[in-house]
């Protein structure tokens, strides 16, 4: 706590901070402003996940209806089951989705021929641009009883089944696909990371006799481990997030069981009435839990690997 | 003269060929979409599985997209916002991550939890609206760049790359009595060149795919973005903008939606073979040993 | 540093909540005006002692965006400009995106003087009015929309749909003489049909040996509708659904059809019917184009789609299209779910116009809707502008080469670009004025098979009702859930994922669901509605 010596009164400390960083105050001022203006004032506008919002009648005059919205959700038949399908949807996608880039970064990161290695790159993140709506058309067509990916089922002696229409199957579709569209893109920051290491390290590394893998192991990943944390703990805080879009492209009812998530959930109940107050108040429950896993992932990065985001 | 061991060899068949796949797998999809935007378009609707080739050949497509009256502009537009957005977006996040990697700073940690803390809670749309009609910015260029300024992704891999550099390089310069600003720009930034070159190209894909913030703040269609043009050509040939049931519907949709791809990915294609040549080995500054 | 802290976020949180609420809108008060006079007012072109601009907010019809930026260079539009005497200025919000524009237009408060698609409104254009957004129309409309109002008071069924249980009137609607042909019909490929030597069926008896013979050419027979329901084999049981929740009207009774017994028999039939195959194992993820061409294709035999759009792109293919009537049990059965046409009040909303209840051109504005209602007024927007697209031929208008044959665009587009085929408006019925029916005879012929049925009705329709806010929270709230549980079991019940012998648990569920309150909850408000 406070002990009362020279100088540790926090104007004090302040004061001299400020001698000594002055021009970092300089550079961060824009920044505070940026967040104060566009983030932190619209944010009081989160109030009306609290009343039944009217466009028209503004925040003040809307009727306030405190816990309704949360206590409607949590009653419903279906709060366990929305909540389980975002939760399990992440975990698959990080499970699978999180090392496949790393995986592929420290894989091009050892070509020797540079235009091969030009090609891989630059092709392997195309699908990223490709948006949602094409890409989830294709795999519609593909998951046809007549399309490519029963054309494979077929071939390992499988039936031909409607695949978008299997519960079952949803989980690894959604995931395999997603995993497909972004490796590429996801490698780029490793790739970019991994150009900085001292290539004198390998170097050393091979004269203490370390053949390729063990070069990657020693070398290549441990210059990755400070940015791998930080996005795995920005990754895991979004644990609850969901986007509805992928979802409503691909679901159908057969699959609700395992598809419908929160987002898709939410997007119905607005079709059948505009009622943003009712998705504030999800948007808010969703903030909640992701930003307290937040911190659960950041307080376990600081104490096991003394890296966190703050 | 370099020996191979039968690891290397095994490793790089290995690597190769895994390698060859992903390449083979990820290209697919852009071939598809290419060939089905010159396509026939009714020969298109009929198609379905795999595409290798394109079924008959017709330009309706390109055709639609070019001869909207906005397209230029767009064009125009989204070259501006892509420019000088990311240019500002670049200076100021580099600014804010470097004060933020600094452990002498005695806010970093309070201030860094109130910008992650913006990733997780919003106001949502409409107070997002109104706050930027009461700053006078809508329908200007402005609502489209300043409310996405700073990416706060981007700032925390900055800040975390910024962190990696040696203390020594910094020491050594305050030494030589450099201030922050020469120390940010003049090593900081060169020794983090890829790092910056990955945020450049970030900040520019997403300003050039951005369409949603141009869509609620924009009234003027001269000032519209080329995705959200092509969004709306788009639905204007689509069956789901359609209400008519008893309206012919042209085949054009798919086509059209191919070739709204290739017209906006192209570009930005490009950029990246071109930000790759920073991701050249040892950029490091081998001056510590001063 | 903890006190320091805790300050700090306080005052942030304050000066946010300051700053946010002083920016944002006030609330909107109700003002009235005194009447200038009483007796109607019919003179066209309005004079006023200053040219007046009126602003419209309006969805711009995304054909027709492909050519013209806003409805100010529609021809009719334009047209109507002159004989109303007053100029407007239309604001079009980005396509697709009306409904989030015209929610950010209410949020910002400044509105224009007429808005059409005022159905957006949270909780309805009622809602838009109780709320003093929109004007109450009421006091008004025999003075200055004389003609909207004979309209009204011509038609009680219109009067009760366009009012409220007080009777009063938020909103410009458009009005339609009920009774066109019905658009969507079982489509069946006539080149198929003499392959496999069969007629038109017309019971349903008729219907699995069409579907064998089908099968066993490779084609799959039935495209079924992607959620499962399709009206015209259930009504064959005296029930109707829809994957939203619909409710129906048997004979005064509010009823929910996936819990009536009848929807088990059809649920069996649908059963019995993909186990054989009849039914295509992909229903559930095609879209309407999908469909259509696998009917184009002939990997399809039959589809229920609108009959006049397949029938002008099957011309396109080189194939013709033949409609077959709605199947019956036996013949002459009584069936009554017809929903096309049922009702006057049109409900799309490009067709619901509203006026700002702060408007300073109010009567103007009122004057300028009503010219849609004149004799001049609906010639103008149903059919265009005379001598440009179309003429009259011996006292009837038809349209020329311009609308039916242009060079630069189809028939929807030309919907918009010479005439207004969505507006609040008088319409005409749509075999009269519909471009896309009219452009050849045969196309006209199509949709007047099988029509009128002297068996069929439209007895099972709800006309449309109006819930108050509470009532319409909580049957939403409701329904979104009963509707994901109906919606998942027809399928599953369908594709034989669950057994139909637990059909009653299904019902059970949905009783402990809460469809019941739902069902009282509209039939509250339909009996409301027939009061009126």
């Amino acid at each position: 706590m406070w002990k009362y010596s020279e100088a540790t009164r926090f104007s004090d400390r302040w004061k001299k901070n400020y001698q000594k960083s002055k021009y970092l105050y300089a550079m961060l001022l824009p920044l505070l402003l940026y967040y104060f203006i566009f983030h932190y004032i619209p944010m009081a506008g989160a109030i009306i996940a609290f009343q039944n919002y009217k466009p028209a009648l503004g925040f003040l005059k809307s009727p306030w209806i405190g816990f309704t919205h949360f206590v409607d959700f949590f009653t419903g038949p279906y709060a366990w089951r929305l909540i389980r399908n975002t939760l399990v949807l992440n975990i698959y996608q990080i499970i699978f989705g999180f090392p496949v880039p790393i995986l592929l970064a420290l894989m091009i990161n050892e070509i020797r021929i540079r235009s091969f290695k030009k090609v891989v790159q630059t092709i392997s993140y195309m699908p990223h641009f490709i948006s949602l709506v094409v890409i989830c058309g294709m795999l519609v067509t593909f998951s046809r009883t007549d399309g490519l990916f029963n054309d494979f089922r077929v071939l390992f002696g499988m039936e031909r089944l409607s695949l978008l229409a299997e519960n079952s199957m949803f989980r690894t579709i959604f995931t395999a696909s997603g995993v497909w569209q972004t490796m590429g893109w996801g490698s780029i920051i490793y790739l970019a990371t991994l150009s900085t290491v001292d290539p004198n390290l390998y170097e050393a590394a091979s004269l203490d006799g370390a053949g390729r893998i063990s070069k990657i192991i020693h070398v290549s990943f441990p210059a990755l481990t400070p940015i791998i944390i930080i996005q795995l703990i920005m990754r895991i805080g979004n644990i609850l997030t969901q986007g509805f879009e992928k979802i409503i492209l691909l679901y159908s009812p057969l699959v609700y069981e395992n598809a419908d998530v929160i987002s898709s959930y939410v997007y119905r109940r607005g079709l059948q009435e505009m009622d943003y107050s009712f998705g504030a108040a999800m948007g808010i429950f969703n903030s909640i839990i992701n930003l307290t896993i937040l911190v659960l992932a950041n307080y376990t990065a600081k104490k096991t690997w003394n890296q966190s985001l703050w | 003269m370099k020996r191979y061991t039968a690891e290397d060899i095994t490793f790089s068949i290995a690597n190769y060929t895994i390698l060859g796949l992903v390449t083979l797998v990820c290209l697919y999809p852009m071939l598809h979409v290419f060939f089905s935007s010159i396509s026939d378009p009714i020969l298109l609707m009929q198609h379905t599985g795999v595409m290798l080739s394109p079924k008959g050949f017709s330009l309706d497509g390109y055709r639609v997209v070019v001869n909207n009256p906005n397209i230029s502009s767009g064009y125009m537009n989204t070259l501006i916002y892509t420019f000088v957005g990311t240019a500002m977006s670049v200076f100021f996040s580099s600014m804010g991550a470097y004060a933020l990697s600094r452990k002498s700073f005695m806010f970093k940690k309070a201030i860094t939890l109130l910008i992650v803390f913006t990733m997780y809670f919003s106001g949502g749309l409409i107070p997002n609206f109104l706050l930027v009609r009461n700053l006078g910015l809508y329908n200007t260029r402005w609502a489209v760049m300043l409310p996405v300024l700073i990416g706060t992704w981007n700032l925390i891999v900055m800040r975390t790359s910024f962190q990696q550099v040696p203390a020594s390089l910094e020491e050594s310069a305050k030494i030589d009595g450099a201030n922050d600003f020469v120390i940010l720009f003049k090593i900081f930034i060169p020794v983090s060149a890829s790092t910056l070159a990955v945020m450049i190209l970030f900040y520019s894909v997403a300003q050039w795919n951005s369409w949603f913030n141009a869509m609620i703040y924009l009234q003027d269609r001269a000032l519209y973005p080329l995705q959200l043009l092509l969004r709306e050509i788009l639905i204007a040939n689509s069956t789901s903008g359609n209400l008519n049931p008893d309206s012919d519907v042209l085949f054009l949709e798919e086509v059209i939606k191919n070739a709204t791809i290739m017209v906006a990915t192209l570009p930005i294609l490009c950029v990246y073979p071109f930000v790759q040549k920073y991701f050249i080995k040892g950029v490091m500054l081998g001056s510590i040993k001063e | 540093m903890r006190k320091r802290t805790v300050l700090l976020v306080m005052l942030l949180g304050c000066t946010m909540l300051f700053a946010f609420a002083a920016g944002s809108k006030e609330g909107a008060g109700n003002t009235s005006t005194a009447m200038q006079s009483s007796t109607p007012i019919r003179e066209y072109p309005i004079v006023t002692s200053s040219p007046v601009t009126l602003t419209i907010w309006a969805p711009l019809n995304s054909s027709a965006s492909k050519h013209i930026t806003s409805y100010n260079d529609n021809a009719a539009i334009k047209k109507y400009q002159e004989a109303t005497g007053v100029t407007v200025k239309f604001i079009h919000p980005a396509i697709g995106q009306e409904r989030e524009q015209f929610n950010l237009m209410m949020a910002s408060g400044e509105l224009p003087d007429i808005i059409i698609g005022a159905s957006y409104y949270s909780g309805g254009e009622f809602q838009g009015m109780e709320d003093g957004v929109f004007l109450d129309l009421t006091e008004y409309l025999p003075i200055y929309a004389p003609d909207y109002y004979q309209v009204i008071q011509d038609n009680k069924s219109f009067y009760r749909e366009v009012s409220n249980d007080e009777g009063r009137i938020p909103a410009f609607y458009s009005y339609k003489v009920p009774g066109d042909p019905p658009f969507r019909r079982i489509i069946l490929r006539e080149d198929i049909l003499s392959e496999i030597g069969v007629e038109i069926p017309q019971t349903l008896a008729e219907y699995e040996p069409m579907f064998q013979k089908m099968l066993a050419k490779g084609i799959t027979p039935f495209i079924l509708q992607k959620f499962g329901y399709e009206e015209q084999f259930m009504g064959l049981y005296g029930v109707w659904a829809n994957e939203v929740g619909g409710f129906y009207n048997d004979n005064g009774t509010v009823k929910y059809g996936p819990v009536q017994s009848g929807f088990k028999q059809y649920l069996e039939l649908m059963n019995s019917w993909y186990k054989k195959g009849y039914i295509s194992k992909d229903f559930t993820s095609l879209n309407v184009n999908q469909t259509r061409t696998l009917l184009d294709t002939k990997k399809a035999g039959m589809i229920v789609d609108a009959i006049v759009a397949n029938f002008n792109r099957s011309q396109q293919m080189k194939y013709s299209v033949t409609a077959a009537n709605y199947p019956r049990l036996q013949p002459g059965q009584k069936l009554h779910y017809e929903g096309n046409d049922a009702t006057p009040k049109m409900p799309q909303a490009e067709n619901i116009g509203a006026i700002n209840a702060k408007s300073k051109n109010k009567e103007v504005a009122l004057r300028f809707m009503n010219y849609a209602f004149t004799e001049k007024g609906i010639e103008l927007l149903n059919w265009g502008v005379e001598g440009l697209n179309f003429t009259k031929v011996n006292g009837k208008n038809v349209y020329n080469e311009t609308m039916l044959a242009n060079p630069k665009f189809g028939t929807e587009e030309a919907s918009y670009i010479y005439k207004m085929h969505f507006f609040p408006k008088y319409n005409m019925p749509d075999t009269e004025v519909h471009a896309n029916l009219l452009k050849s005879p045969e196309a006209l012929a199509s949709r007047f098979k099988w029509y009128p049925d002297p068996d069929m009705d439209s007895a099972y329709k709800l006309p449309n009702i109006q819930l108050t806010p509470d009532e319409l929270n909580k049957r939403t709230r409701l329904m979104t859930d009963i509707t994901t549980y109906t919606n998942e079991m027809v399928l599953k019940f369908i594709i034989g994922a669950t057994p139909l012998s637990e059909f009653e648990k299904f019902v059970a569920t949905c009783k402990s669901m809460g469809i019941e309150e739902a069902v009282s909850i509209t039939q509250g408000a339909f009996n409301r509605y027939q009061q009126k």
